[in-house]
C-alpha cells in the first residue's frame, strides 16, 4: 500500500518542491549549454586566477605562524591554490543567482514561470544549482592537472568523504547567501554593486588572498563564516589529507585550543549554525520581498 | 487536489489595487487602478472583460493570476484565497498572455517537457495539441525562430498542460492567422463545459465565441456591469446598425442630414436604427449616394457593446459621438 502511494508512473514521487528545483536546474543547464563562449570564458577566468595567484605566492609570504608548518614546502602556493579552486566553484553560481531575476524579467520569462506555479525560491535555486554544476565541472577540469603537479591527489582520495561533506555544507551556505542577496533585486533594481560587495567580502573573509589566522584577534569572527572555516578545513584535507591544529591560544584568544580536534569541532559548529541561520534569513527575506514586490507591482518589472 | 465545493469559481470582493504614481521615496503618491471592484463568476460562466484603457483589465488579470497582490479586498478561486493559498489557486488556473515569454534558445520540445515535468504532468497532450495546430514540425526548433502565431500556440499548449479549469486569456488570438484562430476558438469552445474562460480581447469574434457574460469596467477600476450578453444587448437603445464607408471625410452636417442617429467608428460611420423600416429608409438614401463607397446593415452584436459603452466611455460629451447619448443606455 505504501509503495502504491509513493509510486506513480514508474517513478518515485519526489516532493513537488524538489522536483521543480531539479527541472529548473535542467532547464538552465540546457540553456547555458547554448552559450558555449560564456563557458569558455568562465574556464579562462579560473585558469587566469590560478596563474595570478601562483605569481602572488612567489613574491609574497605570510607572517610566521599564519599557516600550519605542515603545509610546507610550497605551503602558501597550495593554500592560495585550494582557495582559488573553491571560489572558482562558487563565484559564478553566486553572480548568476543574483542576476537571475533581473535577467528572467528582461527576457519576459518570469511571469510565465510564476503563473505556472514555479515560485521565486525554486527559480533561484534552479539557477544556483545549474551554475554550480557547470562551475564545479569546469573548475575541476582546469585544476586537476595541478593536483597531480602539486602531489595532492593521494590526500584528496584519502579525505574524500570529509571533503564531500564539508563541500556540501558550504554549498548550502553559498546557495542561501545567493538567494538572500538575490532577494534584494525583487525590490531594488540594478543590484550589481551589492553583489560585488558581498562576493568580495566573502572572498576576503575566507582567506582567498591571505591566511585568516594571521589576523589574530579578528580570526574567530571571520572563521565563524561557514564558507571561511570550511575552505580552511578543506585546505588541510587537500594539502595534508587530514585536519591539523590552527592558531594558538595566545594569538586567537577566547579559549582557543591548539589541537586538530578543537579545530574540526569549531568548523562543524560554524557550518551547522551558519547554514541554519542563513536558510532562515534567506527564506524570510524572499517571503517578505516577494509579498512587497507583488503589492508594489514590481515583481515582473525591471 | 480536489476542487472545493463553493458557489463561485471566482469571487472578487471590494478589490483595491494601487500603484505608485509619482511622489518621492518618503512620500509616494498612489493611484488606484482598481477601486472597490466586486463581482463573481459561477461555473458555466465565461466572462469577457471589456473596459476603456485604464479601467484595470490587465491589472485584474494579473491579480487573478497571482502576479500582483491586492492592496485591499479579497479574491478567491474555488474558495482558495489568492493571497494566502496561491499555490492551490495556480493548480486550477492558467494565464495566457503575449506578455509571458520563453527562453529563446530552448526548443519547443524542451520547453514543453520542462513545464510538464515541473508540474508532474504528462507532456503528451501538449504535443498532441501542437500537432493538431500544425506546429509539430517546429518541435526541435529553438523558440527564437518562432512567429508570434506559433508562440501563441505554444502558450496555449503550456497553459493546457496542467488541465486547468479556469483559463485567463489576454489578447492571444491577435497574432493567429484566420485558420488557426478559427481552429483554436473551436478547440476552446468544445471545452466550455470543463473550463471557465475569463478573456480580454478586442476581437469581437473571440469574445462572441468564448463568452456568455460581459464584465464591463469603468475607468478608475470599478464594475459598470456584469451580465449576460443578451441582457446587455437589450440595454442598448437600438436594434440595428448600418455601417457606411464614405468616399472621403464628411462634416457632421452631412450625416445629420440623414435624420438618423449616427456615430463615427474609425473611418466608418454607423447609423443606428430602432426598426427595420429605419434600416430600409437609410439604405434607400445611401444606395444612390455618390459619397458612399459601400454600406452594410446588421443586427446587434458584441461589437455594439464595445461601441456603445466603451466609445461612449471614452468620448462621452465629445462632438465625435454624433447624436448618440450615453444617457440613452438603460444600465
Amino acid at each position: 500500500m505504501a509503495q502504491e502511494q509513493g509510486f506513480r508512473g514508474g517513478a518515485w514521487v519526489v516532493p513537488s518542491f524538489l522536483r521543480k528545483v531539479w527541472q529548473m536546474t535542467l532547464r538552465n543547464l540546457r540553456n547555458d549549454w547554448k552559450y558555449k563562449f560564456k563557458l569558455l570564458l568562465n574556464s579562462l577566468y579560473t585558469a587566469i586566477n590560478l596563474a595570478l595567484f601562483t605569481v602572488l605566492a612567489e613574491v609574497v609570504q605570510p607572517n610566521p605562524g599564519a599557516l600550519p608548518a605542515d603545509y610546507e614546502p610550497g605551503g602558501f602556493l597550495k593554500f592560495l591554490f585550494v582557495g582559488t579552486y573553491f571560489w572558482a566553484c562558487f563565484t559564478h553560481p553566486f553572480e548568476d543567482t543574483v542576476q537571475c531575476l533581473p535577467e528572467e524579467t528582461q527576457k519576459g520569462t518570469l511571469g510565465l514561470l510564476l503563473t505556472q506555479n514555479i515560485s521565486i525560491p525554486v527559480i533561484l535555486m534552479g539557477r544556483f544549482w545549474a551554475s554550480f554544476i557547470i562551475s564545479i565541472l569546469l573548475a575541476t577540469a582546469v585544476v586537476t592537472p595541478f593536483f597531480f603537479i602539486l602531489d595532492m591527489v593521494a590526500n584528496i582520495v584519502a579525505a574524500l568523504p570529509w571533503i564531500i561533506l564539508i563541500m556540501a555544507s558550504m554549498t548550502l551556505f553559498m546557495m542561501c547567501v545567493s538567494l538572500w542577496v538575490a532577494s534584494f533585486s525583487l525590490l531594488f533594481k540594478k543590484t550589481g554593486v551589492l553583489s560585488n560587495v558581498f562576493i568580495y567580502g566573502l572572498k576576503v573573509s575566507t582567506g582567498m588572498f591571505f591566511p585568516i589566522f594571521g589576523l589574530k584577534g579578528s580570526t574567530l569572527i571571520l572563521e565563524s563564516v561557514p564558507v571561511a572555516s570550511g575552505i580552511d578545513l578543506l585546505r588541510d584535507l587537500f594539502i595534508l589529507g587530514q585536519p591539523v591544529a590552527h592558531g594558538t591560544a595566545s594569538t586567537v584568544g577566547f579559549g582557543w585550543q591548539e589541537t586538530a580536534e578543537h579545530w574540526v569541532g569549531f568548523v562543524l559548529q560554524s557550518q551547522i549554525i551558519g547554514v541554519i541561520a542563513l536558510v532562515i534569513i534567506a527564506l524570510l527575506c524572499i517571503k517578505v520581498y516577494v509579498k512587497k514586490a507583488k503589492l508594489l507591482g514590481m515583481i515582473e518589472a525591471y | 487536489m480536489g476542487v472545493t465545493k463553493c458557489e463561485y469559481v471566482i469571487e472578487v470582493k471590494d478589490l483595491v489595487k494601487r500603484f505608485q504614481a509619482g511622489g518621492s521615496f518618503w512620500r509616494p503618491k498612489y493611484e488606484a487602478i482598481i477601486n472597490g471592484m466586486t463581482f463573481s463568476v459561477r461555473k458555466g460562466d465565461h466572462v469577457a472583460i471589456i473596459g476603456a484603457n485604464g479601467s484595470g483589465k490587465t491589472t485584474l488579470m494579473k491579480i487573478l493570476a497571482g502576479i500582483y497582490l491586492p492592496d485591499a479586498g479579497t479574491v478567491t478561486v474555488h474558495g482558495f484565497d489568492i493571497t494566502r493559498q496561491l499555490g492551490r489557486v495556480l493548480d486550477h488556473l492558467s494565464f495566457v498572455s503575449p506578455a509571458l515569454n520563453f527562453l529563446k534558445k530552448l526548443t519547443l520540445r524542451a520547453k514543453i517537457n520542462f513545464y510538464a515535468k515541473a508540474q508532474g504532468k504528462d507532456p503528451e497532450p501538449a504535443f498532441k495539441f501542437i500537432d493538431e495546430f500544425g506546429v509539430a514540425n517546429m518541435l526541435d526548433e529553438m523558440l527564437e525562430v518562432f512567429s508570434e502565431g506559433q508562440k501563441a500556440i505554444t502558450r496555449f499548449a503550456i497553459a493546457l498542460l496542467k488541465q486547468p479549469d479556469i483559463m485567463l486569456i489576454d489578447e492571444v488570438t491577435a497574432n493567429l492567422d484566420v485558420l488557426r484562430k478559427e481552429k483554436l476558438l473551436a478547440y476552446l469552445s468544445a471545452r466550455k463545459d470543463r473550463i471557465t474562460y475569463v478573456i480580454i480581447d478586442h476581437d469581437v469574434t473571440t469574445v462572441d465565441r468564448l463568452s456568455n457574460k460581459i464584465l464591463m469596467l469603468k475607468r478608475g477600476g470599478s464594475v459598470l456591469k456584469l451580465g449576460d450578453v443578451g441582457e446587455i444587448l437589450k440595454s442598448i437603445p437600438y436594434r440595428y446598425n448600418v455601417d457606411v464607408i464614405p468616399r472621403n471625410v464628411k462634416d457632421k452636417q452631412f450625416w445629420d442630414d440623414f435624420d438618423q442617429p449616427w456615430r463615427e467608428v474609425g473611418s466608418h460611420v454607423q447609423f443606428i436604427c430602432q426598426t427595420k423600416e429605419e434600416v430600409s429608409r437609410i439604405g434607400a438614401l445611401l444606395l444612390d449616394n455618390k459619397d458612399v463607397i459601400s454600406f452594410s446593415s446588421s443586427g446587434l452584436s458584441i461589437e455594439d457593446i464595445y461601441y456603445f459603452y466603451l466609445i461612449n466611455e471614452d468620448f462621452r460629451g465629445s462632438e465625435g459621438m454624433g447624436r448618440i447619448s450615453y444617457d440613452d443606455a438603460m444600465i
